[in-house]
């Protein structure tokens, strides 16, 4: 009886175990109609805080050792007339050794295009040479900024009435007051003091200005490396045969050379600009934000109503904030719009505090939806999570801060871009700030 | 006694990963509800609620105790397989699962007060589906989540019963509800929604109480028997846990609570039955839930009320008598079963049912007896997009008495 027991408590082991087993490693999900569970978690998409534009002029910013020239004026639409005016000191030629008996032939400023252009280019415009009669120096020992003036000479050195091909011609070449051209050749012959060293020659000449005519034409853009701006002398020598010979007096330094853009707003939206301190809102200005490089116009970004975010009572994640822009239509037809512009932190004076970087610690620069052909829902989206995470995260949004958008700081310095955008409250085109959540129970 | 002791600690330790379904309704309230009853009951269409316990103790009614013999202690495990095959609008999946079911001991402490503890599963959850939701603020905007569900809700319970008279006994069912149900939903990442993990877990610390009643009368020979079971609604308390892992599987956010959002609808029993001891039972069971008073935070459509009808029999066809053949001695038992459960979708209700067989085999000296039952049967539907689910159970049954065990004494 004792194994007959043994043995049925065996069985029932092996049974348990046999039964015990299972094959559910290749469960395939299935699928259930869409209509028969409610989910418990919720992805929602707010998009209906309201942004506020406004817009704000920078005091001044530095412009020396700008990425290009910019030399030029037009009448822009939306934001004035605009011209722009190029700085720099020259230097004195490498090959100082002249012959006593070289001829004078010509005196000439050679500018070589960079490719920008901002305006109708196709309009013929004047630039002139004039001679700088204050020293170009440092404002406060470190930068020449973009509201700097220095006088010069009311009689240009010379000056060029054209109608500029930046495609075609690498180069402009601007001819210069002959008799100027000869004593400086003479002086070269007579090795005078004034043209024997760099500083020296400073003194003697303090630079160029290029001034742009009051023609609506365009902003150019010419190279700005030292080497790119020459004064060329062209002389030549009659022996047995014909010598010619070019003296080069290039920039003498990108740190003391600047463009000052100005523009004249009157009877435009934006007359009023006057201080970084006084934002102006976009219902004041049209309906419209504005950023303009080179003349400091930028646009400020407020977020009202941000704190009920911290007030939502289910659980939830927010995972994703996007900030999205439309420029305002067809306001592209004089200048493109620009591809890149960018983000900083600002606080209730207007004060530029620190950019707003991607997750590669780089400059956040927005994306830009641009359709060519049907200029449908064209936009830059800025994808501001961290930002609106770091704000969220005491549970408090300080509505004193917010953002400003301008252009990445070259373009900004020495460009003539600009952007303008649409503030209206209609849900095609007023700037929307989309934020994600999670909501889970 | 201590062959007992070392099969109950097999068995506890088998017990945690309780887990028999597979049924993507399983995702609806506290997952698939398991039938009460052990294996003498599940191969009679789990009919119950008037069954005496004799030599097999019986937990559909909780005042059947009171018929435990007086010398017996009564023990009672059960293993249970599935063979599934799940079909969704063309889809196929088959498998098998299986795992241990129950265990209980039935006593008598006194001619006129009996009881019984054991573990036993009260519902189950096993589902893997795939659906589509929509972003909230966007037009047309969808994403796929997986929802994966796993666990089950145990039954720890410890009940008594009172024989008021001869024909009468009234008994309640104590019970600990423990286990844990598990959901991960996996949200698989688009342009708009990145992927995600939220998992939820809800460990359950509860009680849980049923009710029994029963009533014989005996005419020429033959028991005629009725029954009640009933028990109002419950709501479950659980530890609710959530958690988010983001696409790197780093925790984003927890959240623990106590929940009280498992909630489990008066349910109201009734069964009749005929008996004659040494030939044949026939049970006649109603069962009605009224689910239409509790709501669960995943369902869309209204729960119904379920009604279960289910009708089973054993028979000995040859008597008893220690001379027959071995078949002759078995107790053949056949039943079937209909419900209407509470999961309707549009105007579908998602019923079920099965027929079922099996028979009881006593093992040498009679005290003891292995039951084995087969149901077969069929669950849900295909129609608007549901999922058909047909399945084989397989019920083994052990019903150990302590006399058994004492027996060996004399060997």
């Amino acid at each position: 009886m004792v194994k007959k027991r043994m043995f049925f408590l065996f069985f029932i082991v092996v049974m348990v175990v046999f039964f015990s087993c299972s094959d559910e490693d290749d469960w395939d999900s299935v699928t259930i109609g869409n209509n028969f569970i409610s989910s418990q978690t919720h992805i929602v998409v707010l998009d209906s805080l309201s942004v506020k534009l406004s817009t704000f002029l920078i005091d001044s910013f530095p412009s020396n050792s700008p990425g290009n020239l910019l030399v030029g004026s037009y009448a822009d639409e939306y934001f004035g007339e605009v011209s722009s005016t190029s700085y720099f000191q020259l230097s004195i030629p490498a090959n100082e050794n002249i012959d006593e008996d070289a001829i004078f032939d010509s005196l000439t400023l050679v500018l070589n295009y960079n490719g920008l252009s901002y305006g109708d280019t196709t309009k013929e415009r004047t630039i002139s040479v004039h001679e700088v009669l204050d020293e170009i120096k440092e404002t406060d020992d470190v930068y020449i900024y973009n509201t700097s003036k220095f006088k010069t000479d009311e009689t240009p050195l010379g000056s060029l009435k054209f109608t500029p091909e930046p495609n075609k011609d690498d180069m402009l070449e601007i001819r210069l007051d002959d008799e100027w051209g000869k004593t400086l050749m003479q002086m070269m012959k007579d090795e005078a003091d004034e043209i024997s060293t760099a500083d020296e020659f400073l003194d003697y000449f303090k630079g160029i200005a290029l001034v742009p005519g009051n023609e609506d034409a365009s902003l150019l853009g010419f190279e700005s490396v030292d080497s790119l701006i020459n004064m060329v002398l062209y002389t030549h020598l009659i022996g047995q045969t014909r010598t010619e010979t070019r003296y080069k007096f290039p920039m003498y330094s990108s740190t003391s050379c600047f463009n000052n853009i100005e523009s004249d707003r009157t009877g435009t939206s934006i007359e009023n600009l006057s201080t970084q301190k006084i934002n102006i809102p976009s219902s004041e200005t049209g309906y419209k934000s504005y950023i303009q490089a080179g003349t400091a116009i930028v646009t400020r970004l407020d977020f009202t109503g941000l704190d009920i975010i911290t007030q939502i009572e289910s659980s939830n994640v927010f995972y994703k904030a996007e900030l999205i822009l439309r420029p305002y239509p067809l306001s592209d037809k004089q200048i493109d719009f620009p591809e890149e512009i960018m983000l900083y932190t600002t606080d209730k004076y207007n004060r530029l505090i620190s950019s707003i970087q991607n997750s590669n610690d780089e400059t956040l620069i927005a994306d830009f939806y641009f359709d060519e052909v049907y200029r449908q829902d064209i936009h830059y989206t800025f994808d501001i999570t961290d930002f609106i995470g770091d704000e969220l995260s005491d549970g408090y949004f300080n509505t004193e801060n917010g953002l400003i958008i301008t252009f990445p700081s070259e373009a900004f310095q020495s460009t003539g871009e600009r952007l303008v955008f649409d503030a209206r409250s209609n849900n095609a085109y007023r700037p929307v700030l989309k934020l994600y959540f999670i909501y889970y129970n | 006694m201590k062959y007992l002791l070392f099969v109950i600690l097999i068995f506890i330790s088998i017990f945690s990963n309780a887990q028999t379904t597979v049924s993507p309704y399983s995702i609806f309230g506290p997952g698939e509800l398991q039938n009460k009853g052990f294996s003498r009951s599940n191969a009679m269409g789990g009919t119950g609620i008037a069954l005496k316990s004799g030599n097999s103790l019986n937990n559909i009614n909780p005042a059947s105790y009171t018929a435990i013999d007086s010398l017996k202690l009564i023990f009672e495990f059960g293993v249970k397989g599935k063979f599934y095959d799940l079909n969704s609008s063309g889809k196929s999946n088959t498998g098998y699962t299986g795992n241990f079911n129950y265990m209980a001991l039935g006593f008598r402490y006194t001619p006129w007060l009996a009881g019984s503890l054991g573990v036993v599963p009260f519902s189950s959850v096993g589902y893997s589906i795939y659906k589509q939701n929509y972003v909230e603020g966007m037009t047309e905007e969808i994403y796929a989540s997986e929802y994966v569900g796993s666990g089950g809700i145990s039954q720890a319970y410890f009940g008594n019963a009172i024989k008021i008279n001869k024909h009468l006994s009234l008994g309640v069912n104590t019970s600990y509800m423990f286990g844990s149900l598990t959901q991960e939903e996996n949200i698989t990442g688009t342009e708009v929604v990145p992927s995600f993990q939220i998992v939820r877990q809800d460990f359950l610390k509860s009680f849980y109480f049923e009710y029994g009643f029963q009533y014989s009368l005996s005419r020429d020979k033959r028991d005629y028997l009725l029954g009640i079971t009933y028990s109002n609604k419950q709501n479950l308390k659980s530890n609710h846990i959530i958690h988010i892992y983001d696409a790197g599987y780093s925790l984003v956010q927890t959240e623990k609570y106590d929940a009280e959002y498992l909630k489990v609808p008066a349910r109201l029993g009734v069964g009749i039955g005929i008996q004659n001891s040494g030939r044949f039972t026939l049970l006649f069971d109603y069962n009605f839930q009224k689910w239409s008073e509790v709501e669960y935070p995943n369902q869309i459509d209204e729960f119904k009320n379920s009604h279960r009808f289910s009708f089973g029999g054993e028979f000995r066809p040859w008597g008893y008598r220690a001379i027959n053949k071995g078949y002759k001695n078995w107790v053949y038992r056949f039943g079937v079963n209909y419900e209407t459960s509470y999961l309707s979708f549009g105007s579908k209700v998602i019923n079920s049912k099965s027929i079922s067989f099996g028979a009881g085999i006593p093992t040498p000296g009679r005290i003891s007896n292995i039951n084995w039952g087969v149901e077969t049967g069929s669950n849900g539907t295909l129609s608007n997009q549901l999922i058909k689910e047909k399945f084989v159970l397989l019920h083994l049954g052990f019903s150990l008495n302590e006399i058994a065990f004492l027996r060996r004494k004399f060997d």
